[in-house]
């Protein structure tokens, strides 16, 4: 026999009472008719324990709490209850079992968002995507290039490529202002070129062959792809980690569109390449170049690490278009050995020298 | 003259609230919680933070008996779920698509303004959360069977908030007190336990002079701290000055640029350190203020911290932060709850049997909105 009080969950009174224990139930004695007098123990729920006290409530009455007094009743309760001691393990079990099995059906569904987002965006709202990531991009590496007898050279060659692609809508092309070597379709047909590509390609045909591989991506609207993907992930990341959400323009920089793209915006190269007589064997060398210079770039300080070192890095063609012997191998296989050059002598000379003035043209 | 008490209220009895939770106790529910939350991704941190709360509140008693926290994870979960996707993925929406405008020409000043309005939107929505989170901890709190209650759902709190926020911001801050007055009043006035009433009858004029005071010694220290700083940035550049200084380390590389990083941090450590002491004092100036002049059911609430307690909470929490890396801010706010509880009291009390059940329904969501926001807390 213990003593102690019972609260009835109508008002804050309390009412003493006698608490004894059965094999089975708490028996509590002094309660008025209708109250709760017997409690099952796989009923009990432990409020609290303090020192020589103990609250009590059970699941059968949720309103009901009850108090016992005497530092040996939580030994008696102990023995007669082991289990309310016992951590919850099973049910702890449960709950991250849920929780795994309920963040493996989001990432599924992260794989699978894209494929139904994608065709759900109109032309005109890509577009509108791919002209805010191009003018992010452009600002965050050092602005446009835009001597305009480079810009039309430019510009003739890759609208002829993107012909040759069959596009349903038109191509933009920006030149970046950095040394960046690198290029890279944003949505709706938004394709940026980064000035240090254009110093290091050594032909017109070069040049070409990136242009007609970033028109694939084009095509085959992978940069949407990606961004859904990449802006989905950050969803899922937020709302399992917590924090905010983050920019989601600077997304394209850092995430490559994956193998099969690649392949896919390769091929569709090459097709255009033959189809107007350009020779792939540049492009396959500009690959074997960028393959040795990952090693180069890896450890050597020389002009690219005073600039946003970070940045080049990140912006680098090496992580978005990851270089591989297959890759030039492949475009030896199918593409022509032989070609035209894409370009005059003199638009060769205006596109490299598309940066040479920092006005604004425009 | 809200300060007057009458002669037979002085004669009432003081109760307190007594708390035995200790860093022992609730250790053990951390390192587990941090296990789980860690394999889970994050997830776990609903259930996570109940068991926390379960343990700190039935750490509280009065007249003996326990406080019971009867939230459970899987209301913070449910209620942050709906959040997520009704709010914070629309708004995702809204500030990527203001981010699209604002590059598109011609298209500049309506994404400027979508911007804003969102922006808006997240203040007022941040007041409502506040307030949700509270509503919720407060219907899911319970002793002697009995629950707190706070009335109304927020809607028109967070607007009270948006637009008081507002008028502080076009007056820098000046009427700081006046408002954190205002909603301190709104809120007690519509908080409950069982039948019984809060009140809250302060004005924010006794606030305006610690105000004053806190603001005039906070710009006297930081001012002495930036000295400081340049004096030492003097020294050790040999007298050049921190324009010196700055191109001495950039030229050391890498290296130079990591002491500027450490040198920057290591100011804005020793420049919150040194705003600290005033922010808290007035922050305790102003917990004695709103209990002091609060009544629950008529009788008065008192609150007794002072600096020297608050300013040895913030040491050692900050202590705790840094050398768990803020994994042990469980304990951090226990130290603070500890802090709340020890120090207030009642002069008198409602007879018991007059205090009854909380009625209406509870708010059944959690606090999926202060999720969102991070608005920490226990
Ligand atoms: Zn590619």
């Amino acid at each position: 026999m213990w003593s102690g009080f019972f609260f009835d969950g109508v008002t804050a009174e309390a009412k003493p009472v006698q608490v004894s224990l059965t094999p089975a139930t708490l028996e509590v004695s002094g309660l008025a008719p209708g109250q709760p007098a017997s409690w099952n123990l796989s009923s009990l729920q432990l409020v609290a324990r303090g020192n020589a006290r103990m609250d009590l409530a059970t699941g059968d009455h949720p309103q009901v709490r009850l108090r016992v007094d005497g530092a040996d009743f939580a030994d008696a309760l102990k023995a007669a209850a082991p289990e309310l001691w016992r951590p919850q393990w099973r049910r702890t079990g449960r709950i991250v079992g849920g929780l795994l099995a309920g963040a493996a059906v989001l990432v599924a569904a992260l794989f699978y968002l894209p494929r139904v987002m994608v065709p759900l965006i109109s032309a005109s709202y890509a577009e509108r995507i791919g002209a805010g990531v191009a003018a992010q991009v452009t600002t965050l590496f050092g602005g446009a290039c835009n001597m305009l007898a480079g810009q039309a050279a430019l510009e003739e060659l890759a609208y002829g490529l993107a012909d040759e692609a069959g596009l349903d809508h038109p191509i933009v092309i920006h030149v970046v202002d950095s040394r960046v070597v690198n290029a890279l379709a944003a949505p709706g047909g938004h394709i940026l070129v980064f000035d240090g590509l254009i110093q290091k390609a050594n032909s017109p045909s070069e040049v070409a062959g990136v242009l007609a591989h970033e028109i694939g991506h084009v095509k085959y609207k992978h940069s949407l792809t990606s961004l859904s993907r990449s802006i989905g992930a950050q969803f899922i990341l937020t709302s399992m980690m917590g924090g905010s959400f983050g920019d989601t323009s600077s997304v394209l920089l850092t995430t490559s569109f994956g193998r099969a793209a690649e392949a896919e915006a390769d091929e569709t190269a090459i097709r255009i390449l033959n189809a107007r007589g350009i020779s792939s064997e540049p492009f396959a060398q500009f690959f074997d170049r960028l393959a040795k210079g990952d090693a180069r770039t890896g450890s050597d300080k020389d002009d690219a690490a005073t600039e946003q070192s970070n940045w080049l890095k990140m912006g680098n063609l090496l992580s978005t278009h990851p270089p591989s012997p297959e890759r030039a191998a492949l475009v030896r296989e199918k593409g022509l050995v032989e070609g035209t050059s894409p370009m005059s002598d003199s638009e060769w000379r205006d596109l490299k020298a598309i940066c040479e003035t920092e006005d604004d043209v425009f | 003259m809200e300060t007057v008490s009458s002669p037979e209220e002085e004669a009432l009895p003081e109760y307190g609230l007594e708390f035995d939770g200790s860093f022992r106790g609730l250790l053990p529910i951390v390192l587990v919680n941090l296990l789980l939350t860690i394999i889970t991704l994050g997830l776990y941190r609903f259930w996570a933070r109940t068991k926390v709360r379960k343990y700190l509140w039935s750490s509280v008693r009065l007249h003996g008996d326990a406080f019971e926290y009867t939230g459970t994870g899987k209301e913070l979960f449910i209620g942050f779920l709906i959040v997520l996707f009704l709010v914070f993925l629309p708004m995702g929406f809204a500030f990527f698509q203001a981010q699209i405008m604002m590059e598109t020409p011609g298209r500049e000043a309506q994404g400027a303004s979508l911007l804003f309005g969102a922006y808006m939107l997240m203040l007022y929505l941040y007041g409502v959360a506040y307030y949700r989170r509270n509503r919720y901890r407060l219907s899911r709190t319970r002793w002697r069977g009995i629950r707190g209650k706070q009335r109304e759902g927020g809607y028109r709190y967070g607007f009270i908030h948006f637009m008081l926020t507002l008028v502080n911001f076009m007056l820098l801050g000046l009427a700081s007190p006046l408002i954190s007055n205002r909603l301190w009043e709104y809120e007690s006035n519509r908080r409950e336990f069982g039948t019984g009433r809060f009140s809250y009858k302060g004005r924010a004029g006794p606030l305006y002079k610690p105000f004053a005071i806190a603001v005039f010694l906070s710009l006297l220290l930081i001012a002495a701290t930036v000295t400081l700083i340049i004096f030492v940035i003097a020294a050790v550049s040999g007298g050049g000055g921190a324009t010196e200084w700055l191109q001495q380390s950039q030229a050391n590389g890498p290296k130079g640029i990591y002491t500027i990083v450490a040198a920057l941090f290591a100011g804005y450590f020793l420049v919150g350190l040194a705003v600290a002491a005033p922010v808290l004092w007035y922050q305790v100036r102003q917990l004695r203020h709103f209990w002091g002049h609060s009544r629950y059911e008529g009788f008065p609430l008192s609150f007794h911290g002072r600096f020297g307690d608050i300013f040895r909470l913030w040491l050692g929490n900050l202590g705790i932060f840094i050398a768990t890396l803020g994994l042990g801010a469980p304990f951090m706010e226990m130290r603070w709850l500890r802090f709340l509880v020890e120090h207030t009291r009642i002069s008198g009390f409602p007879a018991l049997e007059s205090i009854g059940q909380a009625e209406g329904a509870d708010p059944s969501l959690g606090e999926g909105l202060a999720e969102g926001f991070d608005l920490g807390g226990i």
